[in-house]
């Protein structure tokens, strides 16, 4: 038989023609007579205290049924650390907190009953800097000590301070760190909140049907944890809660954890079940559901004469918001991988997660180390800078390998890292390091290039699951379900790849269900960090190895021998020895049927999990454990073109090369990491969450928050190698995140070497660099 | 989706629109005339605009001519910055107008709608600020015609009911050399037309004859055409470093210091981009 | 012509005459979402900065949530679900132009006017025609590449 090859090829994604018709269908598509709409009332100061609230004109309201408040549910929630209202009780602590739920029989009523309700403030001073919250301008959670911890293991809050968590790791011995280092540098950098600002507004819809189930339709990337988390905060039995998530307009970590699902059901509580719906404005899911993180680093680092990376001493504070969320878990993930791809023996991390009055955080595309690596990749640079050593030779010389530890004592192998160094060294042929990193051309401009190095591991439950069900219609196709959500990365027709290469099969014979559904699909850990393709992945290729063993064993008896000698492919067994003698997959998927009409085989139906091992959480004093499996390493370069009179630049090219493990479907790759790359761009340039002393955002808008657009994208240069990660369906790696990581760090990188001076903070705008060069602080 | 209800009119004749507006008005119905609409759609779905009424002028023939009429070009107030761009009549008012919001939204403000807006920057007037434009206006008592400068200082001087139908301009003007441009808070524009955003500036420099036109949007808190300005721009006897210096001294009002940008960095764009211009008109035939 | 209050209109829709009960202060968008079933035009912004809701009105790109309902009276409406086949949708599948799919709509309305009104465009004019829209998911690459192969075509 020849052999079939799904792994590897360009195949668009399974959706391509119903989301190119505009038939594709999201959770805001779907017309519904009798449903209800939701509206939020929301904060218009960073922090205030709410005298009252009276909703009496809105009641009065034609069309109005509830308004609902937070003594509807007056208890905490959060993922880590409970320390948050689903709805603001006595108090807002961030400019856009939800407030009240107005319900209404149409989504005009209900918002503009939404503007009659009357809510009185008195302003708290703002902390509105990450300095305001160490200085203790103001104490924004006094209760931190009595907030309930959900991970232990993972959160430890000062009481009687801003800090939420902090994380250390120590590994080595600092002080023979510094000793042996003849080159010690010291690196401060800052990078501001921003936001997802996926195409899809944020919203959910609930509905509680009179036996008492609850459905919940959202545009999540959770549907199982959103399950966990409504069954824990409404105790309410998992079996009562069916929760469906169509295909999701972007996600980018934004829609992980839930919090419009909580209103959701609140209101449809507040109306007898009705189904309610409540979408966000453009505006609302800008400032009420939560962006990105903001960070701060301080990093000194040191070298010996060689260029060997001796000693490293990082301060990170994460500006986390008004809230935790995810905050904190991403304050620990930057910690576990704090020293960058580099091997560094002495490590000394303390990584603090903070609140202000800004925006709550939630995870990001590449959890904290988007900003992470832009401190490390800015502190690699001034070492080479002052050592006097080409800043990608001294990436080369520290490169991670195998052998090495990671800053939380992980030994390293080839499978469970990559090769780095290979990475470089095709990145610099790609972008032509050899050239020169800085060149002047006519008219005062230059042409300069820079670059970083990035890594990244997930952060999952050490208990993550995936699984996958194999059903089979009465024509020999296949139907695989899946508990991962589409957000636009191509999971499921790569989950229908692997699946097609292990079955020998043409993918246009494989249907993947699109939509999840709790009730009846397997349930996975959620979409999140990369870990899809690995962890749904090994699931699959388990549920295929069983349907094979449960085709070929209906086979043996067909053609009358031990299943052993029988092999799968092609929508046949056949005898391995010869293929000549098979029977139709079609004839005993659904049972066999010998000609005298008798019957024997059944369904086969194909069941295959996977669930996360030997992962181990940090230990509070020292950092050691192991968080993920593996890691994806990578390198990526930023070459710019800057006007030296006014500052102005054009990007021109960015590269990126990523060890991939397997490339599962090559285009697709390319594509996610190039929209990684150019998200990335965007935060290094332009994208920043910025708010007035007040805490009020000033830029909820795209018109005023600016994405990158068509045209202002730089030529891309994008390659992958493949160290196989032994573990992981075909090798493949994750990196759906990758894209983005270094990205920032190299554009501060080139402008840096481009304008001469030191650049330690994004957005990179013309303003900003001339005024760095001028010697103004920002 | 806009939380409020409105009464929608679209009158076919300009005696009808003025009469609807007074009469609406006379109802406390706080009427406004809707061009391309695209301002108080968004405006009033923030609550930042409450009309009860709207009069969409897009069906009243005079707001729609767009051509040379005896050495003149007329361009109706209810046409779109897409049509007078495509139209190519007058490339310096393509370029400003061409460079508002984008080009899908271009295909619905229009010229009047822009240049009436309540966002600060309306670059298509500064075209028609450099080339003695002439408004014609109608309302109760009539047609009336006037200079635009007569109308404009800060925005547009306008009475209540008073419905702008047309905007002429000489045809010599429309041929004259000129430079353009705008520079965002995001910086570079590779093409005339790139670069999504409000302007730090944007400007025109219009060659009369070998006196130069100019005029500014972003850099102060409205658009302007300074004859102050142009005088020191024009004056031969100034050195080119001494005309930026003073230059600065004769703007109308405070440089715009915003989220965009500083008032700062506002003026080095500003000065960087005068000294452009004027080696731009340097060597041209005056 | 004038509608005061909330009343039946009728739209001509991908080539159908189409009726819906509007208020006068309906936006196109909402009514072609929420009447009409046509939901390929979506909901981003409503504030015509992104281009996700774009539509076709008379054969040009109009962004359907900066349009009244009541103003479409009389113009033709062309929406994703009237594209059958269009040589935009075959290179969007073709590049890999989107990922979530999300502003795909709007992004295929956009170019398929722009392949039509400027067939022979040059790199300027697609700038500043696309640059109306966003996605978030690309990097533009592949939608640049899709609405090349359409206008070479053109071209040759």
């Amino acid at each position: 038989m020849e052999t079939l090859h799904a792994i590897g090829k360009d195949i668009p994604k399974k959706e391509s023609w119903n989301k190119v018709t505009g038939a594709a269908r999201y959770n805001t598509d779907f017309n519904e007579p009798g449903v209800l709409h939701a509206w939020l009332v929301t904060s218009l100061y960073g922090h205030a205290l709410i005298k009252s609230i009276d909703k009496t004109l809105t009641l009065k309201f034609p069309g109005v049924l509830a308004v609902v408040t937070g003594d509807s549910m007056p208890r905490l929630i959060g993922p880590i650390l409970e320390d948050r209202p689903p709805l603001a009780i006595d108090r807002v602590r961030y400019f856009g907190e939800p407030i009240a739920i107005v319900v209404a029989d149409s989504l005009s009523k209900a918002k503009e009953a939404a503007g009659k309700v009357y809510v009185e403030y008195e302003p708290l001073p703002v902390v509105d800097s990450l300095k305001d919250a160490l200085e203790k301008k103001y104490i924004l959670h006094e209760d931190l000590p009595l907030y309930r911890r959900i991970k232990p293991d993972e959160i430890f809050p000062q009481p009687g301070t801003n800090i939420a968590n902090q994380i250390k790791i120590r590994k080595g011995d600092m002080d023979r760190g510094w000793a042996e280092s003849d080159v010690i540098i010291e690196s401060t950098i800052t990078l501001p909140q921003s936001l997802h600002a996926a195409m899809e507004p944020r919203n959910a819809r609930a509905e509680i049907k009179p036996d008492g189930k609850v459905i919940i339709n959202t545009s999540s990337q959770g549907p199982f944890d959103v399950k966990k988390e409504l069954s824990y905060y409404f105790n309410l039995e998992e079996s009562k809660i069916t929760v469906n998530v169509p295909l999701v307009g972007g996600g980018f970590g934004g829609k992980t954890t839930p919090q419009l699902e909580i209103l959701a059901l609140l209101a449809s509580q507040s109306v007898n079940g009705r189904p309610v719906k409540l979408i966000e404005s453009r505006e609302q899911d800008f400032t009420t559901s939560p962006g990105h993180l903001g960070l701060e680093a301080y990093i000194k680092l040191g070298a010996n004469r060689d260029g060997m990376l001796k000693a490293i001493e990082i301060t990170c504070q994460v500006d986390t918001g008004a809230y935790t969320d995810s905050g904190t878990k991403m304050t620990r993930a930057m910690a576990a991988d704090c020293t960058g791809p580099y091997n560094i023996e002495n490590v000394h991390c303390d990584a603090f997660c903070i609140y202000t009055n800004h925006t709550y955080v939630t995870a990001f595309r590449s959890f904290g180390r988007l900003s992470h690596t832009f401190a490390i990749e800015r502190a690699m640079d001034k070492l080479a800078f002052s050592l006097g050593i080409d800043s990608l030779e001294l990436r080369i010389k520290n490169a991670v390998n195998p052998g090495h530890f990671t800053p939380t004592n992980v030994k390293l192998n080839s499978s469970n890292l990559g090769n780095l160094p290979e990475c470089l060294k095709r990145l610099k042929q790609m972008i032509n390091w050899d050239e020169g990193i800085r060149i002047e051309l006519a008219n005062g401009k230059v042409r300069a290039k820079g670059l970083s190095g990035l890594w990244k591991t997930s952060s999952s439950p050490p208990n993550a699951t995936g699984a996958a069900i194999i059903t089979f219609n009465r024509d020999g196709t296949v139907n695989l379900n899946v508990g991962a959500v589409e957000i636009g990365m191509g999971i499921k027709t790569a989950l229908a790849q692997i699946l097609a290469e292990k079955l020998q099969m043409d993918i246009n014979k494989i249907n993947v269900v699109m939509e999840v559904n709790t009730e009846t699909s397997p349930r996975h850990w959620k979409t999140v960090a990369s870990m899809t393709g690995y962890m749904v992945g090994n699931a699959v290729l388990d549920a295929a190895e069983d349907v094979i063993k449960q085709l070929c064993k209906t086979a043996s008896v067909v053609l009358r021998c031990p299943p052993e000698v029988l092999q799968v492919g092609g929508e046949k067994v056949f005898l391995k020895a010869d293929p000549t003698i098979f029977v139709e997959q079609r004839a005993i998927a659904c049972g066999y049927k010998y000609p005298d009409g008798s019957s024997t085989g059944g369904e086969v139906i194909g069941r295959g999990n996977f669930i996360m091992h030997h992962l181990l959480p940090m230990d509070p004093d020292t950092g050691r454990g192991k968080l993920g499996p593996a890691w994806a390493v990578g390198a990526q370069a930023v070459e710019v073109e800057l006007d030296t009179k006014d500052y102005t630049y054009k990007i021109l090219k960015a590269a990126t090369v990523l060890d991939a493990g397997k490339v599962l479907n090559p285009k697709n790759a390319k594509g996610v990491t190039m929209g990684g790359m150019c998200m990335g761009l965007g935060y290094g340039c332009r994208e920043a969450s910025l708010f007035d002393s007040g805490g009020v955002r000033m830029n909820p808008q795209f018109r005023t928050y600016h994405l990158m657009r068509y045209g202002e994208n730089p030529e891309y240069l994008v390659d992958f190698i493949e160290t196989p990660q032994l573990d992981s369906p075909y090798g493949m790696r994750g990196i759906g995140e990758h894209g983005i990581i270094g990205m920032p760090a190299a554009l501060a990188n080139a402008l840096s070497a481009a304008a001469q001076v030191n650049l330690d903070f994004t957005p990179l705008t013309p303003e900003a660099i001339w005024k760095a060069k001028r010697g103004v602080s920002l | 989706m806009i939380p409020f209800d409105f009464e929608y009119y679209k009158p076919t004749s300009a005696q009808e629109a003025v009469s609807l507006f007074h009469n609406l008005r006379s109802q406390e119905k706080n009427p406004m005339y809707y061009g391309g609409g695209t301002e108080i759609i968004s405006f009033s779905r923030l609550y930042q605009l409450f009309p009860k009424a709207v009069i969409d002028v897009k069906g009243i023939p005079e707001c729609n001519v767009l051509e040379f009429k005896n050495d003149k070009l007329v361009i109706g107030a209810a046409k779109t910055l897409s049509q007078v761009q495509e139209s190519n009549l007058f490339p310096l008012l393509n370029q400003c107008g061409g460079r508002v919001a984008d080009h899908t939204i271009r295909d619905k403000i229009t010229l009047g709608g822009n240049i009436c807006s309540r966002i600060p920057f309306r670059e298509a007037i500064l075209a028609l600020l450099v080339s003695d434009c002439e408004v014609i206006i109608e309302n109760k008592n009539g047609i009336r015609k006037v200079p635009l400068e007569s109308i404009y200082t800060e925005s547009m001087l306008l009475e209540p009911g008073d419905l702008l139908l047309q905007f002429t301009v000489e045809k010599n003007y429309t041929v004259m050399p000129f430079f353009s441009m705008k520079k965002t808070a995001d910086g570079d524009v590779d093409y005339p037309q790139d670069r999504i955003g409000y302007p730090l500036l944007s400007g025109v420099f219009l060659n009369n004859k070998g006196h130069i036109r100019a005029a500014f949007s972003g850099l102060c808190p409205y658009p302007f055409r300074s004859l102050k300005l142009e005088a020191v721009l024009n004056d031969t006897t100034v050195s080119p470093d001494e005309k930026l210096n003073e230059s600065v001294q004769c703007l109308p009002a405070p440089i715009l210091n915003d989220m965009d940008s500083s008032a700062q960095y506002r003026e080095f764009v500003f000065r960087n981009t005068l000294a452009g211009a004027l080696d731009n008109f340097e060597g041209v035939e005056f | 012509m004038k509608f005061l209050d909330t009343g039946t209109i009728e739209l001509l829709v991908n080539g159908e005459k189409r009726s819906a009960l509007v208020r006068p202060s309906d936006l196109l968008l909402d009514v072609l979402r929420d009447q009409l079933g046509l939901t390929g035009a979506k909901p981003s912004c409503k504030n015509g900065d992104c281009g996700a809701c774009t539509v076709l009105v008379d054969g040009w790109p109009v962004k359907s949530c900066l349009m009244l309902a009541v103003e479409a009276i009389g113009h033709e409406i062309i929406t994703i679900e009237g594209l059958q086949n269009a040589p935009l949708q075959q290179a969007f599948v073709d590049e890999f132009a989107f990922q979530c799919g999300y502003c795909t709509s709007g992004f295929i309305i956009n170019c398929h006017a722009l392949a039509r009104i400027h067939p022979k465009a040059d790199e300027a004019v697609i700038r500043e025609w696309l640059q109306s829209n966003l996605c978030r998911c690309t990097g533009y690459e592949e939608i640049s590449k899709a609405i090349h192969s359409v206008l070479s075509t053109h071209k040759s």
